[in-house]
C-alpha cells in the first residue's frame, strides 16, 4: 500500500471514534440553508463548520501524545503530510457532495426551486472556500500544534463572516463579473488550478515544518 | 559479534543541558540497561536513536542501518516503547491493529490476537479502560506482531505497580530467548536491571559514565563505610561519592581506587585526625592482607549468589600494626547498581546532610 494511503489510513482512524460528531457537523448546516433558503449560503456555512473539523486529527494526536507513535512508525515524515492533507480533502469533498444533495432536497422539500447552475455554482464555490480554510490552518497546526494553533481555528469562522460582509457588497450588475460568470467553465477551471496551487504551497509548507519539527 | 545498535559519539545540545560524546554497542541477544538520574539524558538518547530529535553530531546505527539515511528500513525492525501509551485512547485493541499494522510489512495478525490472548487483552476494550501494565502489554503486542528486531523501551516500568513490572521484565526474558531479539531499556528503577540486563550503559549529567557488562559494573564499585573518624580529608577527595551522617559514613569508590588507598595507607600519606605517625608501622604483611577489594570480594559475591549479603572488613591488623590506620576500620561491601547511580548522581561534595 502507498505510504500515502497507510497515512491517511491512520488519520482515518483518528476520525472514526468520533464518525457521530462529523455527521453532526456536516448535517446541522442543512438547518441553515433551511431558514435562509438559498444553497450557496448553506454551503458555505457547511464548509466553514467542516473546515474546523480539519484540527480533529491534530487535537486528537496531540492529547493521546501520538507524536511519539508517528516518531517509531516505518514511514516517512512527508507522507505523514500527505496522507493527512489526502484525507482532509477527501472529506471535504465527501461532505461537500452530502451537503448538495441533502441541501437541495431540504429546499425542494421547502417548495424552493433549484437550478442546475446554482447547484455547480455552490460546489465550486464550497470547494474554494473549504480550501481557503484548510490551506491556512494545516501548517499552522502542523507548527503549534491544536492547541498552540487555537487561533487558527478561527480561520473559517472569519472566513465565513467576510463572505456574509461582502458579498452583499458585490456588484452584481458590473460588467467585470458578468463576464466572468459568463464563462462558467473557466471560471471552475480556475478555481480549482487555484485551489490546487494553494494545495501545493501549503503541503510544502507543511513538510518543511514537519521535517525540521522534533517530536 | 552482531551488534544490534551503535551508537558513536552521539552529542546534542539544548540550552542549559548537553549530551555529550555518547558510545555504546548492543550485541544481539541481550538487554542493555540504560540508566541515569532524572534529566540525564536517557530518554534524549533515545529520541536521538529514533531519530525524533536531530542530533548535533555522531552516528546511530540500527542492525548496520544509519538511523537517517536509512530510517525507514531501520524502523522496520525496531519498536520503541515509552512511559505511557501512545496510541489513540478511543481506539479498542482490534482498531489499534487495523491502524498501524499497515505500515509494517512483516506484520502477522494472527500472532497479534495470539499475544492479546496471551496478554489477556479483551480485542473489543478500548486502550483508556485498560490499565497502564495492560496499555504497556499492547503496546509490546505490537512489537512483536512484526518481528521487530530491537525493542527500545523508555522507562517503561515507572508507574507499574510490583506485579505488571515483573510480568513485563518476564516478557522481556522471554523476548530475547532466541538470541536473535535485543533490548535497549532505559530506567531509573535499577532494580529491574539487576535481574534482567546483561549490559548496562550509564548517563550521568549528559555524559557517558559507564558503559559494558552489568557484572563488570556493578564489580568497578565498592560501598565502603566507616565511623565519624575513620575519613580523612585526603581519602574523601578521592570518593566518587560520599554521605555522612553522626554515626559514620558511607562512601562509594572504584574497587580499583581501593588498592590505591591501601597503599596510600602503607605509606603513611594519609593523614587523617590521627597522627601520621600511628600508620608508620603499618608493614607489608597488613598489605598484603588488605588485598580485599579486588579479587576475594568479587570471589565472595560471585560464590554467594547476589552477594548482598557479602561484607568483607579489612584486615586483621591487630598483630602487625600498633595504631589502626583510618582505613582499617572500614567496612568494604559490593554497591548495587542503585546505590552506583545515587552516589555518582550526587558526587563527592553532596553528603546528602
Amino acid at each position: 500500500m502507498n505510504e500515502t494511503l497507510k497515512a491517511a489510513r491512520l488519520d482515518f482512524a483518528l476520525l472514526r471514534p468520533y464518525w457521530k460528531t462529523l455527521c453532526f457537523v456536516i448535517l446541522m448546516p442543512v438547518i441553515y440553508t433551511g431558514v435562509a433558503r438559498s444553497l450557496s449560503a448553506g454551503i458555505s456555512f457547511e464548509m466553514c463548520m467542516l473546515g474546523i473539523t480539519a484540527s480533529y486529527t491534530f487535537a486528537i494526536s496531540e492529547k493521546n501524545g501520538m507524536e511519539r507513535l508517528y516518531g517509531v512508525l516505518p514511514v516517512a515524515r512527508r507522507h505523514l503530510v500527505f496522507g493527512k492533507y489526502l484525507l482532509i480533502c477527501a472529506t471535504g469533498l465527501l461532505a461537500l457532495g452530502i451537503s448538495l444533495v441533502t441541501h437541495t432536497a431540504v429546499l425542494k422539500a421547502l417548495g424552493e426551486t433549484v437550478h442546475a447552475w446554482e447547484i455547480a455554482v455552490s460546489a465550486v464555490i464550497g470547494f474554494f472556500m473549504y480550501t481557503f480554510y484548510v490551506v491556512f490552518q494545516l501548517p499552522g497546526y502542523y507548527k503549534f500544534g491544536a492547541v498552540g494553533g487555537k487561533m487558527f481555528q478561527f480561520i473559517p469562522v472569519t472566513g465565513y463572516l467576510l463572505t456574509l460582509i461582502l458579498l452583499p457588497r458585490v456588484d452584481l450588475n458590473s460588467s467585470a463579473l458578468a463576464a466572468v460568470l459568463g464563462r462558467p467553465g473557466m471560471l471552475a477551471g480556475a478555481v480549482l488550478l487555484g485551489c490546487a496551487a494553494a494545495y501545493g504551497i501549503s503541503i510544502g509548507v507543511s513538510v518543511r515544518i514537519v521535517k525540521n519539527k522534533e517530536m | 559479534m552482531d551488534n544490534v545498535l551503535e551508537v558513536r559519539h552521539l552529542s546534542r545540545s539544548f540550552p542549559g543541558f548537553q549530551l555529550k560524546d555518547i558510545s555504546f554497542t548492543l550485541p544481539k541477544g541481550y538487554i542493555m540497561g540504560l540508566i541515569g538520574p532524572n534529566g540525564s539524558g536517557k530518554t534524549t538518547t533515545i529520541k536521538l536513536i529514533l531519530n525524533m530529535l536531530k542530533r548535533d553530531g555522531g552516528e546511530v546505527r540500527i542492525l548496520g542501518m544509519d538511523n537517517i539515511a536509512e530510517e525507514k528500513a531501520a524502523k522496520a525492525e525496531l519498536a520503541a516503547v515509552f512511559d505511557s501509551n501512545y496510541f489513540c485512547e478511543a481506539w479498542t485493541a482490534a482498531q489499534t491493529e487495523t491502524a498501524v499494522s499497515g505500515f509494517y510489512e512483516k506484520w502477522d495478525t494472527d500472532r497479534f490476537h495470539q499475544l492479546l490472548e496471551r496478554f489477556r487483552i479483551d480485542p473489543a476494550k478500548k486502550v483508556k479502560e485498560l490499565s497502564r501494565g495492560m496499555q504497556m502489554k499492547l503496546m509490546l503486542a505490537c512489537a512483536f506482531s512484526y518481528g521487530a528486531k530491537l525493542l527500545i523501551l523508555d522507562e517503561p516500568t515507572s508507574g507499574l505497580d510490583p506485579v505488571s513490572r515483573d510480568e513485563l521484565l518476564t516478557i522481556l526474558s522471554g523476548y530475547i530467548e532466541d538470541g536473535e531479539h535485543s533490548v535497549l531499556f532505559s530506567t531509573h528503577i535499577t532494580g529491574d536491571l539487576e535481574r534482567t540486563a546483561d549490559y548496562i550503559t550509564y548517563i550521568n549529567r549528559g555524559s557517558l559514565f559507564f558503559t559494558g557488562g552489568k557484572d563488570e559494573f556493578v564489580d568497578s564499585f565498592r560501598i565502603v563505610k566507616g565511623g565519624p573518624e575513620d575519613l580523612p580529608e585526603e581519602i574523601k577527595a578521592r570518593l566518587i561519592g560520599l554521605r555522612t551522617h553522626p554515626t559514620g559514613f558511607e562512601a562509594l569508590v572504584r574497587t580499583e581506587e581501593l588498592k590505591r588507598l591501601r597503599h596510600m595507607a602503607n605509606q603513611g600519606s594519609v593523614k587523617g585526625s590521627r597522627k601520621a605517625e600511628d600508620y608508620g608501622a603499618w608493614g607489608s604483611g597488613a598489605a598484603e592482607n588488605c588485598d580485599v577489594s579486588g579479587g576475594r570480594a568479587a570471589e565472595n559475591r560471585s560464590a554467594q549468589g547476589n552477594g548482598d549479603s557479602e561484607t568483607v572488613r579489612f584486615p586483621a591488623y591487630t598483630s602487625v600494626l600498633k595504631k589502626p590506620s583510618p582505613v582499617d576500620g572500614w567496612t568494604v561491601e559490593p554497591a548495587t547498581i542503585d546505590e552506583i547511580v545515587v552516589f555518582t548522581s550526587k558526587g563527592p561534595d553532596d553528603n546528602g546532610e
